[in-house]
């Protein structure tokens, strides 16, 4: 029975109490796709963590090497790391930086490093060769191709974020 | 490589790779010889360190030797050049701007004193650059005439 004074019905308390909870559940489940559905408009803009390198006019055919600084996090030491990459236009005309490292121990490969072989990428190390596409040279030490960095054209300049290992 | 744990694991492991060993050799004054002195130490580090960024793979860091005495200086790079090459180390090269060792038996490569703070960020960049290749020049020719 209902107490004295108390115009709720057991069954209106049901209705609200169910229709409050499953809100809520409804909404923990919609917003997160909500916020898949803009993120886009959510990200910061500009070029993210990408760093503004070369102007686009200055990449020829001709592999050149440049080096930039990012501000780099190792656990709470943060501090200015030096990169660099090579980078040129292929026949198609696409924008290639390629990481300079080398996949074989961490040296770093010059572009006709080898007098005799001008169109190679070539290891001072161990003599590790790559093709100017970066493809590694079988027969040399390294296993897998140079890596590449994440690329991002705007406003005239290339924007160069972390290299991806290629498979 | 550095001279930090993980590095020398991984130098030890890697041994046949990692043969080349490099080495700050710096003179300290605390005169008015100092500013020189330090100024010869900022290029040398520098130099050093793109040196390594560079060579990572097979070459490693030292520790910096530092001397007050030249001649107790030279004595303890012989040192380290008998350790290091009894232990596996193909080739030591040192990095110093002190011109009294210019006559020696040790393999150095001399970089000047300069005042790199004081330059402009591109200006410090290039000449450590044009010095380190100077380095890593020498060093693909020792390491091709193996």
């Amino acid at each position: 029975m209902a107490q004295n004074g108390s115009k709720v019905t057991r069954r209106q308390f049901l209705t609200y109490t169910l229709t409050g909870v499953g809100g809520f559940m409804a909404a923990t489940l919609i917003s997160p796709m909500v916020n898949f559905a803009i993120d886009p408009v959510l990200k910061k803009s500009g070029a993210g963590d990408k760093v503004k390198v070369i102007s686009l006019d200055d990449i020829t055919t001709e592999p050149q090497r440049v080096d930039f600084k990012k501000q780099t996090q190792d656990a709470w030491y943060e501090f200015e790391e030096t990169l660099s990459a090579w980078v040129f236009k292929d026949e198609s005309g696409e924008i290639i930086a390629l990481s300079p490292i080398c996949t074989h121990l961490g040296c770093q490969v010059g572009y006709g490093g080898d007098p005799t072989r001008p169109t190679e990428f070539f290891c001072p190390c161990h003599f590790g060769r790559y093709e100017k596409d970066g493809t590694n040279i079988p027969g040399t030490p390294p296993t897998a191709p140079l890596a590449r960095y994440e690329k991002e054209e705007k406003d005239g300049f290339l924007y160069l974020g972390s290299p991806v290992a290629q498979l | 490589m550095r001279f930090d744990g993980l590095d020398a694991m991984k130098s030890l492991s890697e041994r046949q790779y990692v043969d080349t060993l490099v080495v700050p050799l710096v003179e300290l004054a605390f005169d008015e010889d100092m500013v020189r002195k330090a100024e010869g130490n900022e290029v040398i580090q520098a130099v050093a360190l793109e040196t390594e960024r560079q060579l990572s793979g097979r070459t490693m860091l030292s520790p910096t030797i530092s001397y007050v005495d030249a001649e107790a200086g030279r004595a303890l790079a012989e040192q380290v050049t008998v350790q290091a090459t009894a232990s596996g180390f193909t080739h030591v090269l040192f990095i110093s701007s002190d011109l009294r060792f210019k006559g020696s038996e040790l393999p150095i490569i001399f970089v000047p004193p300069l005042a790199l703070k004081g330059m402009s960020g591109e200006q410090s960049h290039t000449m450590v650059q044009n010095f380190a290749t100077q380095v890593i020049t020498d060093l693909s020719s020792r390491w091709m005439a193996t």
